[in-house]
């Protein structure tokens, strides 16, 4: 059931970042939303489902995006590596501790791709509205974080006693 | 013997440094090694559901809800004149050609290859590269390489494809580079995206007399796009003091935001040039 969850989150969550974000004008476009998800993952499930749900989200975004194959992988690895860290010092229903990492982890995706596009790509190349893209992006990062990683919990114990549920009937 | 936090430490730093080669590489070729075309597979049926759902939608509203016979009308009339422009413009082009080699005792026409329709069901999931997915794939005949256009001109490149859906590079993605000619003066040069949503033409040499608004085409050159396909309009020209080239800026004719529908066409592929 943990193996559903995961894909079918997963799953809504590329399909809605394909179809339906690209289309709403760049000062509206939020962070990536799968990117919340594997916050979400890496602070609060454990570290083998964490592993599992970076390899297949990451491999799916990194063969559905133009961006140089890996860099999806990359970006959810070390959020999972952070994430995974970080939760040894603090307390996960710390409100300001997961504010602050889920803009840490909105602000590392940009951090790579800027990083790669500057530096690692044969043509050295920086977006002339970056700036504005990644402030735009963790000003919604700061916005919506407790309310985003809110519904990921509450999906997942509603999905949870649901399932535990009719396992008991 | 080293103690537990400086191998941990070591060990970031092995990670850090693999993980950057890993990024060079990779960002230095476009293809992917084949699993492109399974993620293609896995997600692109619900990408289709749901902009189909999204267009059904958006269909009642526009149609039904807002001045119904306008917007038709409106539909109608936009379609007629995106094609009366790509006529004009293929009228324009053959005109130019005509002059240039009325001394020729031999023409060669156009190949003109099979045109496959598709609708975009998918973008990219980040904004800084622009790709797109879209609904036909190998088994209806599309080919990794094939040129995506529509009738107001270049859109972008197949770069994978799976078999009912691809994915394609834009002509806007600051990987892609099309070979170009200004269609006047025919000067050369090379069309690359940029992230503004223009393009820039490169490599123009500077003896080139080159007007803002001038329509750059396709060459043909590149052995992807053929040659008189509208790409842009010239929108901005730079002649630095110094330097062999000229900073040209190129306005796409296609609009990428609101484009729904494109083209794909057959690659011109050497052994049929050599026919032709």
């Amino acid at each position: 059931m943990n193996i559903c969850f995961y894909i079918l989150a997963g799953l809504f969550l590329v399909v809605i970042q394909t179809t339906i974000v690209p289309f709403i004008p760049v000062p509206f476009q939020c962070y990536n939303l799968v990117t919340p998800f594997i916050i979400y993952v890496s602070l609060f499930r454990p570290l083998r489902e964490g592993v599992a749900v970076v390899l297949l989200l990451g491999l799916l975004m990194d063969n559905l995006s133009g961006a140089p194959f890996g860099i999806y992988l990359t970006v959810y690895f070390w959020i999972l590596v952070g994430g995974t860290f970080l939760i040894n010092f603090f307390h996960a229903g710390n409100r300001l501790f997961l504010q602050l990492a889920f803009v840490a982890g909105i602000a590392l995706e940009n951090i790579v791709f800027l990083g790669t596009m500057a530096i690692l790509s044969p043509k050295s190349f920086i977006p002339a509205q970056a700036l504005h893209v990644a402030v735009s992006q963790l000003i919604w990062a700061i916005l919506t974080s407790p309310i985003v990683l809110n519904i990921f919990i509450r999906c997942r114990s509603r999905w949870d006693s649901i399932f535990s549920g009719s396992a008991a009937g | 013997m080293l103690s537990k936090k400086m191998v941990l430490l070591i060990g970031v730093i092995f990670l850090i440094t693999f993980n950057m080669i890993f990024l060079s590489v990779t960002s230095r070729r476009n293809a992917t090694d084949g699993s492109g075309s399974t993620a293609l597979y896995i997600v692109s049926p619900f990408q289709k559901a749901l902009t189909r759902s999204i267009g059904f939608v958006k269909d009642i509203w526009r149609h039904y809800f807002y001045l119904s016979s306008v917007s038709m009308e409106n539909d109608r009339l936009r379609k007629e004149l995106s094609f009366a422009a790509e006529k004009n413009n293929r009228l324009v082009e053959a005109e130019l050609s005509n002059a240039r080699l009325r001394n020729l005792l031999k023409f060669t026409e156009k190949t003109e290859g099979p045109l496959i329709a598709a609708e975009i069901i998918g973008k990219d999931p980040t904004s800084w590269h622009k790709t797109i997915t879209i609904d036909k794939g190998s088994d209806d005949g599309v080919e990794k390489g094939d040129a995506v256009v529509s009738p107001e001109g270049v859109v972008g490149q197949v770069t994978d494809v799976a078999s009912h859906y691809a994915k394609a590079l834009l002509l806007i993605d600051h990987n892609s580079a099309v070979d170009a000619l200004i269609q006047n003066s025919r000067a050369r040069g090379v069309v690359h995206g940029e992230s503004s949503g223009q393009c820039a033409l490169k490599y123009v040499l500077r003896k080139h007399e080159i007007q803002t608004g001038d329509t750059v085409i396709s060459s043909g050159l590149d052995g992807i796009f053929q040659k008189g396909l509208r790409v842009g309009v010239v929108s901005g020209v730079v002649k630095n003091s110094s330097g062999m080239f000229q900073v040209v800026t190129v306005k796409p004719f296609v609009d990428f935001e609101t484009l729904e529908e494109v083209f794909v066409m057959a690659r011109i592929k050497a052994d049929e040039k050599e026919d032709g």
